[in-house]
């Protein structure tokens, strides 16, 4: 942390206000009624809120173009962009960060959603009171030690802002009419904030459980049964990634797109010859097991946030929280 | 304005040069100031809008917001706080839009020059097909000409297209797609309890003590409810499924039985038997409330589950359990869908189904009720409003002289008292020549109608002009002699009613590509041409009128609609919260009215040469004919060929494996498709998708209609499965 200020609860407006000129700000704002991320138009659109579903769309978008051609004197000429707009995502719990920084690894290469974010600033919220359907508790809790350019805090009647980052740093020069400097006290201030958070949520052990997911657990039937395949709990997490490729011919030309996907649907793994994940119990497995197994033997990070939404967008009610305490009861 | 001030500059200054060059500069500098202003401004308020409208595809009428960026719809996002889908959609809600986007929208009108279609304009389109019909109607009569509604349209729509039928063609001949799914629910539960719809609402789910599914595929169909139904199973209550083969929802079920297709009146009339054999009827609710109970009686008698269980193949001790759980449960519910409608008994499946209910006081309560899974996403608005040939909007007969007087005095014209046609009867009556026009508006009769080798046979007519109006060049359209582009579903405002008669509003997210409009202003603008203006600006004007003219709409205003989740019909005026429970202390038609009916052996039923019955169907994935999801990259893959599902001892029995070709040969017609395996098909009998323009599982099907729905019977079809070699 480079350095710690306050900013007055009914100065955020102004302080969001001062960024937009340069920034593109998003964040949850009521549209209808419902919090939801969008791009803010002004600082008085932004609610402090959980919302349904994570801001990762603004580091990669549900549809995106990923190239086009035109056809010219028997020539195919090919063109790309990447979105390189300064941006700041505003108001970003910490289990969605952790949700970036578990897609990053993996996306490192792919020029369009790294343009975004290196382009992106973060501003994450510590959760101050406890989410619905959250269990983060072990999965790194409801504050972040880092991978955020600043992070807010409320503690009631003005925000502690923690700097993270030289891009934070740059952030309060040019907000610093808003802010004053904060004390070792508004950090005590925000550890028994958090302290009280953690234990409100359900203590569901993690540490371990990937040596406890066996291939035959009957749980991967029992759930594969109750699928409906809707594909919500992968569009819903922060830390998917996973995307389907097509083509689309125009009169002269044409372009390539991709969308999100979900390792539940029977054609994801489809291949020429065979589909290894047909069954509804594959793919339930493959699910679980690489949201809790297979990702961290490979990056030594859980790839589950503990969010909750995958619950939450559910039709029926798959809960990971009873699948995680079902992997310790069948070790004892 | 840079140019205007520059020429003034010049005229003011003229002989000034150094004051010219300075106002010039000036000029200069203030509109550079402007433009970027302007362009900041652009840039925080078009690059993304979030519109909350209502999914396209279902009955069931989830909400979600549409995320758009530059006029091109690229997310969505589940509504939260709808009433119905909780944060919740099925796989086609997540995926379904990107159709919206896609290359092959129609964009401009085309007429058919000798046998190729040529892009034109609106202008000579519309004037073309104005004095077309008006010269058919003037040679042939008003009744030679044939409107076909589309349920996927808006209410205003379906209430503008059937006024453009009846007051500027002058005739009742105008029919949706109703016909071929519900609309044997609509006949059957009119004379059962005078109310067609759905007697009750989604949420009752949670109030039931026990569920009754037959004939519905609901977690692929209706997947929200299917999930709620799964929900409530597993927080106790119970369930029992009736479908000819396997389905998800019978893994969650106490009692499973797999009827032969055609078979559900022997099987509902066997649960009536012992219902009432037992004593375990609900003899209060059936002396107050019920009329024609002896008659029900005499009938049933000889249906005993030993009975049906030689009709239907359901062993007789299921039936007897199914009766006897669904009659003591306090509070139960029935879902059904095609697998009870779409068949020649199809008015009297549904009588039986209404019958079981009075039967046990399961209507008119919370929990309770006979609830039929609608389609499309608006096929009740469509049917609300009038889009039927024998009905009004709000369910007035055309031949009710005293109550159709509204109607003619806002419209100014008289309404004909001749019942119209109906889709089913559309295309052999264009072969007999009695049809000249068929004006087709977001329909695909050439993959959805029964009998399709005759239907592109009427279609390919030289005789006949045919209009289509659609958002891509359907199969239908190909036949077309104009084509109309329309604007689709996320390119228009509007009402959609839902299953539980839920009006819900449609908000605008993007703009139509090219010169697409929406359906209710092509149909505005040819009224116009043919003589008869109609006065709306937009589609709030056209519910403004609904409002006035149709009671149970009439409190359903747009101003309300903006500020809730939808409003459930009759709604009567503003102040009334809209009604969740139909038939509640007094049936609509006052005394419910059993119907006893006896089961008939199938037209199409299997013989020696078509051993199997094949009964159609559809699959999670696709939508109908495919228009929009076969355009779907994510859909598309996970179902992209036609298939056929046989049990296992079938597939020995041929020599087939998983996934290879077999030829399926009907009495009319035969295509090819992959056998997929599905063990709860009982011997000899199929299931076939009808998605597939390569292999149209309509066209096996014949022109068997149900005599008073007209509904054909696309679940009983007689089938013969050779392999291809």
């Amino acid at each position: 942390m480079i350095g710690t200020y306050l900013l007055k609860k009914s100065d955020l407006p102004k302080f969001i206000d001062a960024l937009l000129p340069e920034y593109e700000v998003v964040g949850p704002k009521l549209i209808e009624g419902e919090p939801i991320f969008d791009y803010l138009k002004s600082g008085s659109d932004f609610v402090d809120s959980y919302t349904l579903l994570s801001p990762k769309e603004f580091l990669y978008p549900q549809t995106e173009e990923m190239l086009s051609y035109k056809k010219n004197n028997g020539e195919f000429i090919f063109s790309y962009s990447l979105d390189e707009k300064k941006r700041i995502i505003m108001g970003v719990k910490p289990c969605d960060v952790r949700g970036f920084q578990r897609i990053d690894p993996v996306l490192k290469e792919d020029p369009y959603y790294m343009s975004r974010r290196n382009n992106t600033l973060i501003f994450a919220f510590t959760c101050v009171t406890p989410c619905e359907n959250g269990f983060c508790r072990n999965l790194g809790g409801p504050t972040l030690d880092k991978g955020f350019d600043l992070q807010f805090t409320d503690l009631g009647e003005e925000y502690l802002i923690e700097v993270g980052s030289e891009r934070g740093k740059e952030i309060v020069e040019k907000t610093k009419d808003y802010l004053s400097p904060a004390s070792d006290a508004h950090l005590k201030q925000k550890s028994s904030i958090v302290s009280d958070v953690i234990s409100k949520l359900p203590d569901i052990k993690v540490n371990g459980v990937h040596e406890l997911i066996s291939w035959d657990d009957p749980i991967f039937k029992e759930l594969g049964e109750k699928c409906i395949s809707c594909g919500a709990c992968n569009f819903a997490c922060p830390s998917c990634f996973c995307y389907n490729v097509a083509d689309y011919t125009l009169p002269v030309g044409g372009y390539r797109e991709r969308t999100w996907d979900s390792c539940l649907l029977a054609g994801f793994a489809r291949m020429a010859a065979d589909n290894p994940r047909e069954s509804e119990e594959s793919r339930m497995r493959q699910r679980i097991s690489h949201k809790f197994k297979y990702y961290y033997e490979v990056y030594n990070a859980q790839l589950c946030t503990g969010c909750g939404r995958c619950y939450a967008v559910c039709p029926v009610k798959i809960d990971l929280r009873d699948v995680l305490k079902h992997f310790w009861e069948v070790k004892k | 304005m840079v140019i205007y001030v520059l020429e003034t500059s010049l005229v003011l200054f003229r002989y000034n040069f150094i004051l010219r060059v300075i106002l010039i500069f000036s000029i200069y500098i203030i509109h550079q100031f402007n433009e970027n202003r302007k362009n900041l401004q652009q840039r925080m308020v078009n690059h993304m809008n979030t519109v909350l409208t209502i999914c396209p595809y279902c009955g069931v009428g989830c909400s979600l917001y549409l995320r758009v960026k530059e006029n091109k719809i690229i997310g969505v996002l589940p509504a939260k706080n709808s009433p119905i889908n909780h944060g919740q959609l099925c796989i086609k809600g997540w995926t379904g839009y990107t159709y919206v986007n896609h290359p092959k929208r129609l964009t401009r009108p085309l007429i058919k020059v000798n046998g190729s279609f040529v892009e034109t304009t609106w202008d000579k389109a519309l004037n073309y097909v104005a004095n077309k019909l008006r010269e058919i109607k003037e040679k042939y009569g008003p009744d030679s000409i044939m409107v076909f509604s589309s349920a996927k349209c808006t209410n205003e729509e379906n209430y503008i297209i059937q006024k453009f039928a009846r007051a500027v063609i002058g005739t009742n001949n105008v029919d949706h797609c109703a016909r071929l799914c519900h609309a044997s629910t609509v006949a059957g539960l009119i004379r059962a309890f005078g109310s067609g719809a759905m007697t009750n609402s989604i949420d009752d789910i949670e109030k039931t003590d026990l569920i009754f599914v037959i004939g519905s595929n609901t977690t692929e169909q209706h997947t929200i409810i299917g999930a709620k139904i799964i929900n409530a199973v597993e927080s106790g209550k119970k369930l029992i499924v009736a479908d000819p083969r396997s389905i998800k929802l019978e893994k969650f079920a106490n009692i499973t039985m797999h009827q032969l297709p055609g078979t559900d009146i022997a099987l509902l009339n066997a649960m009536a038997n012992v219902i009432i054999e037992k004593n375990l009827y609900d003899k209060e609710f059936v002396e107050t409330r019920t009329e024609d109970f002896e008659k029900l009686c005499e009938t049933v008698k000889k249906y005993t589950p030993e009975y049906a269980e030689k009709i239907t193949g359901v062993p007789a001790s299921l039936i007897r359990e199914a009766a006897i759980e669904y009659a003591k449960a306090k509070s139960a519910m029935i879902f059904f869908a095609m697998g009870i409608t779409q068949h020649v008994q199809g008015t009297e499946n549904v009588l039986a189904i209404a019958n079981l209910a009075m039967l046990t006081g399961n209507v008119g309560k919370p929990g309770s009720g006979v609830n039929p899974l609608r389609g499309q996403n608006n096929v009740q608005g469509a049917g609300d409003m009038g889009a039927l040939p024998n009905i009004l909007p709000g369910y007035i007969p055309v031949t009710d002289t005293e109550r159709k007087k509204p109607f003619e005095d806002a419209w100014g014209v008289k309404i004909p008292d001749r019942i119209g046609y109906t889709i089913s009867e559309t295309f052999e009556l264009v072969l007999e020549g009695k049809l000249k026009a068929v004006y087709i508006v977001g329909e695909n009769p050439a993959i959805s109608d029964p009998n399709l080798n005759l239907v592109m046979k009427s279609l390919s007519e030289e005789d006949v002009f045919i209009v289509v109006q659609d958002i891509f060049l359907t199969e239908t359209a190909e036949y077309a002699d104009v084509v109309f582009p329309a604007a689709a579903w996320s390119e228009k405002e509007g009402t959609y009613t839902n299953t539980e008669r839920r009006v819900q509003l449609l908000r605008k997210a993007v703009e139509p590509p090219g010169e697409s409009k929406p359906d209710w202003l092509i149909i505005k603008e040819l009224s116009e041409r043919m003589g008869y203006p109609m006065n709306y600006n937009s589609p709030k004007d056209i519910l403004a009128e609904i409002n006035k003219l149709v009671k149970i709409y009439g409190g359903i205003t747009w101003e309300r609609l903006e500020r809730v989740y939808g409003l459930q019909w009759p709604c009567p005026d503003t102040s009334h919260p809209g009604t969740k429970i139909l038939h509640e202390g007094k049936f609509a038609r006052g005394k419910g009215k059993f119907h006893p009916v006896e089961w008939k052996e199938p037209p199409d039923w299997r013989d020696e040469e078509y051993p199997f019955i094949m009964t159609t169907g559809r699959v999670y994935y696709q939508w109908h004919t495919g228009t929009m999801t076969r355009k779907i990259a994510i859909l598309e893959r996970e179902a992209p060929y036609p298939i056929i599902e046989l049990n296992e001892k079938d597939m020995k029995e041929l020599g087939v494996r998983e996934n290879q070709l077999v030829r399926v040969i009907s009495r009319r017609a035969e295509v090819v498709a992959r056998v997929k395996v599905n063990n709860g098909l009982s011997d000899k009998v199929a299931f076939m998708p009808f998605h597939y323009k390569e292999s149209p599982a309509n066209k096996l099907v014949g022109s068997f209609l149900d005599p008073i729905a007209k509904i054909p019977e696309f679940k009983v079809v007689a089938v013969r499965v050779e392999v291809v070699e």
